[in-house]
């Protein structure tokens, strides 16, 4: 694996991840249930694979191209679920609060 | 007249609960707002005794401190003879009851909603407020159904003590 700067880049995701793994885990304690507790549930789940995803990323380049483009796409496909899971917890906070 | 208020290390044993005070210990710290005196935390927590023996245990282990004039310590919070207030028929103020309601609902895991109730004001109003911020408090991070049947319960001690 050659040290260039879209691996230094992978590294820092990495990094960020795991820490995001941490927040989510670590916040989950006070937030036994309700809505944003089941919401929760799952954006751990989302989380734990975005860093498992994240890891293989400084190995992409090992990676055969289907397996990559694969990967990738599944990445996006998650992402896109995060995004709306997220926009919607806000949006039913925000609800509940109105 | 003593007043009692929450030391450092009682706020924080409210927020991490890294003592695991039990239930009869936590609900008087939680009670303590460094505003009622002795005689009014009894006033709002049915038995004198058991409430007397607590703040004593609270004070004595530093989670809570005289922050009033001197005067008596709690382990003689009424003169013999002397008649304190005697809690409501149901089990104390409204408040307690919204705060044991709340504890019998969802146990120990309710701190923020709990700070909610003993921040509130003791007026109707400021019951009702609380009671609905704790409504949608629950809602959101502790369980649905447990918080509707919160809000009618509460609605019920409310109702019940005019």
């Amino acid at each position: 694996m050659q040290l260039d700067f879209a691996v230094i880049i992978s590294v820092c995701s990495i990094v960020v991840m795991f820490y995001c793994l941490w927040l989510v885990l670590s916040l989950k304690s006070r937030i036994p249930g309700g809505i944003v507790g089941r919401t929760w549930r799952l954006l751990i789940m989302l989380v734990s694979f975005f860093t498992l995803g994240y890891l293989c990323t400084p190995f992409f380049g090992m990676l055969p191209a289907e397996l990559m483009k694969l990967i990738v796409a599944l990445i996006f496909f998650f992402g896109a679920i995060y995004v709306v899971v997220t926009v919607k917890l806000i949006y039913r906070v925000i609800e509940e609060l109105a | 007249m003593t007043v009692f208020a929450k030391t450092a290390k009682g706020e924080e044993e409210i927020r991490t609960r890294q003592n695991k005070l039990p239930p009869a210990i936590r609900v008087p710290l939680i009670l303590v707002d460094g505003r009622s005196t002795v005689e009014e935390l009894v006033s709002k927590g049915g038995e004198q005794t058991k409430l007397t023996e607590a703040l004593a245990y609270l004070e004595q282990h530093g989670f809570i401190e005289q922050s009033g004039a001197a005067g008596t310590r709690p382990a003689s919070v009424s003169p013999p003879g002397v008649q304190t207030p005697a809690p409501r028929a149901g089990g104390g103020s409204p408040k307690l009851q919204l705060v044991q309601l709340m504890q019998a609902l969802v146990g120990q895991g309710a701190d923020k909603v709990m700070a909610k109730l003993n921040e509130a004001p003791d007026s109707r109003d400021g019951l009702e407020a609380a009671v609905v911020a704790c409504h949608k408090l629950m809602r959101l991070t502790i369980d649905e159904k447990k918080a509707e049947e919160f809000l009618s319960r509460a609605r019920e001690i409310l109702r019940t003590a005019g």
